[in-house]
């Protein structure tokens, strides 16, 4: 193996993973989320706009996209055993 | 300059279907082009690779498998500037402005999500990130690497890795907000 290949780089671990997923939701939670809310105040005029509710169930998607998108990363990436012959 | 804008308005209004087509074939190339290559291709090696980092017949196939993926990026990346450039157009002439709530979250998304994700993916398969380009410059070949291209293939991997749920949570979303129109 060539020494500048470095398979510790693309190690792929749980807590590598888990991270990358709370910093998607929580980009969605304090910015999308607020930029949705901000449309719905500017352009639809909406009284119920960064209203508690509103910021509960954001808080619910977000939770949810983090489980998503940890189970989804972990699928793709995480090393799996191959048996000998088995698809990749 | 208002009867130009005019004559260009008026013409964009009479082919509304057309660039109404232009623009879901585009979402559709843009969405779907990559994914049986990256699911059924490029994952399947990186698993392989990642049992035997040393072998290096695994080494060379993954690197093969990252280059021809940059390639087979270009239809994507063809698409995604005419999704914009067809949906502006659209918004021009069509009958939905900013005052349709689902219009403006669907933007909303684009300029928060898709924006910045193919701007990085531009760069990693087109720009100085392709990673034939950094083997050309750095005279490299087979399992023979230097540790810009290694860099390269790693920064690629963990962006598609990353990209991957975004992309289908809010494409989905995206999708939904434009056929459905729930507000």
């Amino acid at each position: 193996m060539s020494a500048a290949v470095r398979p510790e780089h693309f190690r792929v671990t749980r807590r590598k993973l888990l991270l990358i997923a709370a910093a998607m939701a929580l980009f969605g939670l304090a910015v999308v989320w607020p930029a949705f809310e901000l449309c719905r105040l500017l352009l639809a005029a909406d009284p119920a706009a960064f209203s508690a509710a509103r910021a509960v169930r954001a808080t619910l998607c977000a939770g949810g996209f983090f489980l998503y998108a940890y189970w989804q990363m972990a699928r793709l990436a995480l090393p799996r055993a191959i048996a000998p012959g088995q698809r990749a | 300059m208002s009867t130009m804008q005019d004559a260009v308005l008026a013409w964009l209004q009479s082919h509304y279907l057309q660039f109404k087509f232009a623009h879901l074939l585009a979402a559709m190339i843009w969405l779907w082009s990559t994914s049986v290559a990256y699911l059924h291709y490029l994952l399947p090696i990186m698993r392989q690779w990642q049992q035997s980092p040393a072998d290096a017949r695994l080494i060379a196939r993954r690197n093969w498998a990252m280059e021809r993926f940059d390639e087979g990026a270009t239809l994507e990346h063809i698409a995604f500037p005419l999704l914009l450039t067809t949906g502006l157009c659209l918004l021009w002439a069509g009958p939905w402005g900013p005052q349709s709530l689902w219009l403006a979250l669907k933007l909303t998304l684009v300029v928060l999500v898709f924006l910045p994700i193919e701007c990085c993916d531009y760069w990693l398969a087109h720009g100085s990130g392709n990673k034939a380009r950094v083997r050309r410059r750095e005279q490299c070949a087979g399992a023979a690497l230097s540790p810009r291209y290694e860099a390269a293939i790693q920064r690629h991997w963990w962006f598609l890795i990353a990209s991957t749920p975004a992309i289908v949570a809010t494409g989905l979303s995206v999708v939904y907000l434009a056929v459905v129109k729930p507000m």
